[in-house]
């Protein structure tokens, strides 16, 4: 019973499959497009979210010298050589900081059964591994042990053993750096380029003391990682570094001779500028909608323009154009609707093919599920105002022209 | 196709007047997307080559800069290796017009009662016709200054816009603690991106080196190359030249970088770039969907004309004839649509150059492509109902009286 | 008014414009139809008929004068009251039938119950009875371009008489068909009139009006006797 109610309110829609099916075709490609484009948008907060995690909120960079932010890179102007590796033993005095890390960044040249390449060298210690976050896919970590004891081993950038060794096991392997040899002691998984636009796969750490005394031989450092036990004594802990260092390197603040970089400092720009993107393309991808949905009420228009019999008809044995309206109105929503739902699980599938694809995080969120659902019903309803309008104004007199 | 034809044609495209008015719509609404967003992703890429060209790096002209990075950001090499003999012998290179070296830093500026940390860069008076540059007060730093290490100082143009006057020539800034007389004030440049040029102090090259930073490498210098010079050929040569001075052989990395008028505009057309080519790829799809619609509501109006079309057949149409009919209808639509989402890209961005930076670029190329797409689409969706057009059977004439 | 009349039209007058020209199609129209009636209007083309069965079946409204449907004044009802009636107390068979193209001869039969009377099985039952009746038994599920001009109409015959019409309103209902059918057509409305049925029918044709009980022509807006 239900059906045959059904049939004979909705049964005009289905009469010409062809159109139809590009009725809906339009429609599923504008919101396929639309859930696309907000997936690839929450995808990339989310990818800048996992930037800041290598860089987390309770985190400072000191670096020497004077370096700023522009544009969400940290930029050094100059380097100067008055950071030591004193100074950040100073700087455990405050309670605050959980984990302190001195670094000493230089290039090198790195040697492997014939293989040469050049990379980074980061001269790190022992909590490096845990004030970045960064995970290790093969080996160990650092031991105390072996950065007091200017130990030549090496833990490698994912990329860096790639080259270095392929698939093979790389751990307990000597590699020679700038011809030093250096045992392998781990691999890094995969982390990708960082909040200051390096890429982190491409890189060797090791011991800071022999990266400062056995390689580059040099009594400073670049830069000082620090972590504190929460996002909310940033400030208070920065004030405390400013003062020690000052008065360490007996400098007044306006010849300060080093740099804090808060994670608020690089990612700011980083947040606003992708946000920006996000919601251009966003609102842009209306455009398809739109015009889809014009695509809807031009075939509504054509489709009462048909169908003016069958109109009058139901007008004649007792329909009100209330119900005429609503019929049509709900005809378009249909449309919509259904174009909506195969626009979404198309959308979804292009996600999930092009998300990994482009190296962006796998999110299907709920966001773009629902503003996607809701402008379409939104639109099915707008470009069916006009042809259910139409429709209702018919003149059942038309039946008796005897046409 | 003669007059009678076409009058036909365009008799046709009057009285479907819902249907035109849709598909030209959807089209319209498309072409006017793809239109503005192309012409201003030009128009913003070609501010920066503006600039870069009013500053003398448009061709012709790169960039060598003291320590060697694998990205922009933190140098990983000593920086302290680039020096002025460097350079002399970049200089003598035969395509090689002219070369000005630089060294500069943050430093503390005191001015008054006011004081802050800026950018000064220690020139040579080379500098002006390096960069194109005009003082618009006072005069340039001199060979006499670099001679003597004067300590002189010209202004960026916001320099001086902040201290307040413009009549300052003769007085004194402290730079780092000592007396510098101003001499000179530098006409507006703008900037690059997130750069701005003018908010700079310059000395004499040699005052910067021995007197205020105490160091005899440079930061970088620029070289101007003769016209017509192969810009790759120059970049090894200097490359060449460079690792040879510094002693670095084999895979030794670079203590230096060299940077092309062309890296600069990547860099910074980067991300409008890769925003232009996402709202684009937005602007096609909607064509097509346009595309699909002109598709439909020609295949309905081929349904409800196919007595015509059967009769017209009947009086000896050929079905090459019939598509043929059907093409030059969708061209008429094509053109039409063509023509005002050019018209109305036009009006979009005079609309948005007023509330952003962008300007509005008027160009022929663009009017074309329109047209182009216009075409293609139009075309493309009208096959399928022009070749069922052409397949009506005659037969329905009989039937359907 | 007396009980047994179901129609009063008491000087019904219809005016058009077009453009700014005024069209007098009706002129003061009085017509009365009992109950059992079956009555052929005549006339030449724009003489008017149209307009009036339009009046007659609730579909327009009169520009001047009274309407009285089973004794109750109707040219001040709203749409809404309009529809219920021309629903349930109207039938309508048209001479080119107006069958819906996708819905099946059963489907188009109960095409008025979805705005009252709800589908019911009994009713359904009712619409394959009726379809029975007028000799479809075997077409039940055919849709109308399947079907004959004659058995088109024997559909929109039933289709009229599912909601138990007091008043069946014909226009030309056998302007489409060849005579055979035409004859089979004028039998079931003979039929139904005999049954008790009241019918209103328009028609060119003297031969078919010729089976009504009453023929009245209608000429420049006006009956003449």
């Amino acid at each position: 019973m239900k059906l045959i109610k059904f049939k004979l309110l909705f049964g005009g829609i289905f009469y010409k499959k062809l159109r139809l099916f590009l009725s809906i075709l339009g429609i599923t490609i504008g919101v396929a497009s639309l859930f696309t484009m907000h997936t690839f948008g929450e995808s990339a907060r989310v990818r800048t979210l996992q930037q800041i995690e290598t860089f987390g909120p309770n985190l400072l960079m000191i670096v020497s010298g004077q370096a700023r932010v522009r544009a969400g890179r940290a930029l050094q102007a100059e380097q100067t050589t008055t950071l030591k590796l004193e100074d950040a033993q100073a700087l455990r005095r405050i309670s605050e900081i959980t984990n302190i890390s001195p670094f000493y960044t230089g290039s090198a040249i790195v040697r492997q059964g014939g293989r040469n390449i050049s990379t980074v060298i980061n001269g790190v210690n022992e909590e490096y591994l845990k004030i970045r976050k960064f995970e290790i896919s093969e080996g160990r970590n650092f031991l105390k042990d072996e950065i007091v004891g200017f130990k030549k081993v090496a833990i490698l950038g994912h990329k860096v053993k790639k080259e270095l060794f392929g698939n093979g096991k790389a751990e307990g392997e000597t590699i020679l750096i700038n011809r030093l040899p250096f045992i392998v002691i781990g691999v890094l998984s995969p982390i990708g380029v960082d909040a200051s636009n390096q890429d982190q796969d491409d890189q060797i750490l090791i011991p800071i003391t022999t990266a400062m005394s056995a390689l580059f031989n040099v009594d400073y450092i670049t830069g000082i990682y620090v972590a504190v036990s929460s996002p909310d004594v940033v400030p208070i802990v920065e004030k405390q570094i400013d003062e020690i260092l000052l008065k360490r390197h007996k400098v007044s603040p306006k010849d300060r001779d080093f740099n804090i970089i808060k994670a608020e400092d690089i990612f700011k720009f980083r947040q606003e500028a992708s946000q920006l993107f996000t919601t251009l393309v966003q609102s842009v991808s209306i455009l398809c909608l739109i015009v889809g949905s014009l695509g809807v009420t031009a075939v509504m228009l054509l489709s009462v323009n048909e169908r003016r019999k069958e109109i009058g008809l139901r007008l004649a044995i007792g329909a009100d154009r209330l119900k005429i309206l609503l019929q049509f109105l709900l005809e378009s929503i249909f449309i919509s609707f259904l174009g909506g739902l195969i626009g979404l699980f198309l959308g979804i599938f292009a996600s999930i093919i092009f998300l990994p694809l482009l190296k962006y995080p796998l999110v299907i969120a709920w966001r773009p599920i629902i503003v996607s659902s809701l402008l379409t019903i939104i639109f099915g309803l707008i470009s069916g105002i006009y042809p259910a309008y139409r429709a209702s104004k018919i003149d059942p007199a038309i039946l008796l022209k005897g046409m | 196709m003669n007059k009678f034809h076409l009058k036909e044609i365009i008799r046709e495209l009057i009285a479907n007047k819902m249907n035109i008015f849709f598909i030209t719509l959807a089209l319209v609404f498309s072409l006017t997307a793809i239109n503005t967003i192309y012409a201003l992703g030009k128009s913003a890429e070609r501010q920066i080559l503006n600039t870069l060209a009013n500053l003398n790096f448009g061709k012709d002209a790169l960039l060598i800069l003291a320590g060697g990075s694998r990205v922009m950001g933190i140098t990983t090499t000593r920086s302290d290796t680039l020096k002025l003999d460097d350079i002399k012998a970049i200089a003598k290179l035969e395509f090689v017009k002219m070369t000005s070296p630089f060294t500069g830093g943050l430093v503390e500026v005191a001015y008054k009662d006011r004081a802050e940390k800026l950018r000064v860069d220690g020139v040579l008076p080379i500098y002006l016709e390096a960069n194109n540059w005009q003082v618009i007060l006072g005069r340039f730093i001199s060979d006499e200054d670099i001679a003597n290490l004067n300590r002189v100082v010209v202004l960026g143009y916001d320099i001086a816009k902040r201290f307040g006057s413009f009549n300052i020539l003769g007085e004194k800034i402290k730079i780092q603690g000592h007396y510098y007389e101003i001499i000179g004030i530098l006409e507006k440049k703008g900037s690059i991106g997130h750069f701005p040029l003018d908010e700079r102090l310059f000395i004499p090259l040699t005052t910067s080196q021995r007197r205020l930073f105490n160091q005899d490498y440079l930061r970088g210098a620029k070289v101007i190359l003769h016209e017509g010079t192969d810009l790759s050929i120059a970049v090894r040569e200097i490359r060449k030249i460079l690792r040879e001075r510094h002693g670095l052989y084999g895979i030794a990395p670079d203590d230096f970088r060299i940077v092309t008028p062309d890296m600069v505009v990547a860099r910074h057309t980067e991300t409008s770039r890769t925003l232009s080519s996402f709202l684009l790829a937005i602007g096609f799809i909607s064509l097509i969907i346009s595309g699909v619609i002109i598709m439909n509501l020609m295949t309905a109006s081929v349904e409800e004309k196919a007595g015509i079309i059967a009769l017209r057949i009947a009086l000896g149409a050929t079905s090459w004839s019939i598509i043929k009919h059907y093409m030059i209808y969708a061209l008429f639509i094509a053109i039409f649509s063509g023509f005002v989402g050019w018209i109305l890209s036009l009006g979009v961005m005079l609309v948005l150059s007023k509330s952003t930076p962008l300007k509005p670029l008027f160009s022929w190329g663009t009017f074309l492509l329109s047209l182009l797409f216009s075409t293609i689409t139009c075309i493309a969706f009208s096959i399928f109902p022009a070749i069922k057009a052409s397949r009506i059977d005659p037969a329905i004439l009989l039937k359907s009286m | 008014m007396e009980k047994n009349f179901i129609v009063n039209l008491i000087d019904v007058t219809k005016v058009y414009f077009i453009g700014k020209v005024k069209y007098e199609v009706l002129k003061g129209i009085n017509l009365d139809i009992e109950k059992g009636d079956f009555v052929a209007i005549m006339g030449p083309s724009g003489g008017g008929k149209s307009t009036l069965l339009n009046i007659l079946g609730l579909l327009d409204r009169p520009t001047s004068g009274k309407y009285f449907f089973e004794g109750k004044e109707v040219s001040k009802l709203s749409a809404g009251e309009l529809a219920r009636i021309r629903n349930s107390r109207i039938g309508f068979v048209f001479q080119a039938f107006h069958l819906v193209p996708w819905a099946s001869a059963l489907e188009n039969v109960l095409m008025p119950l979805l705005y009252g009377g709800g589908i019911t099985k009994e009713k359904i039952e009712y619409a394959k009875n009726l379809l029975e009746r007028l000799g479809l038994s075997a077409y039940l599920h055919f849709r109308p371009p399947e079907l004959s001009g004659g058995q088109q109409q024997r559909v929109a015959i039933a289709r009229a008489l599912i909601n138990n019409p007091i008043l069946l309103l014909a226009d030309e209902p056998t302007g489409n068909l060849d005579s055979k059918s035409s004859n089979e057509v004028m039998d079931i409305l003979q039929e139904l009139n005999n049954q008790g049925l009241t019918i209103v029918m328009v028609t060119h044709d003297q031969e078919i009006a010729k089976r009504a009980k009453k023929i009245k022509i209608l000429k420049d807006g006006q009956f003449i006797e």
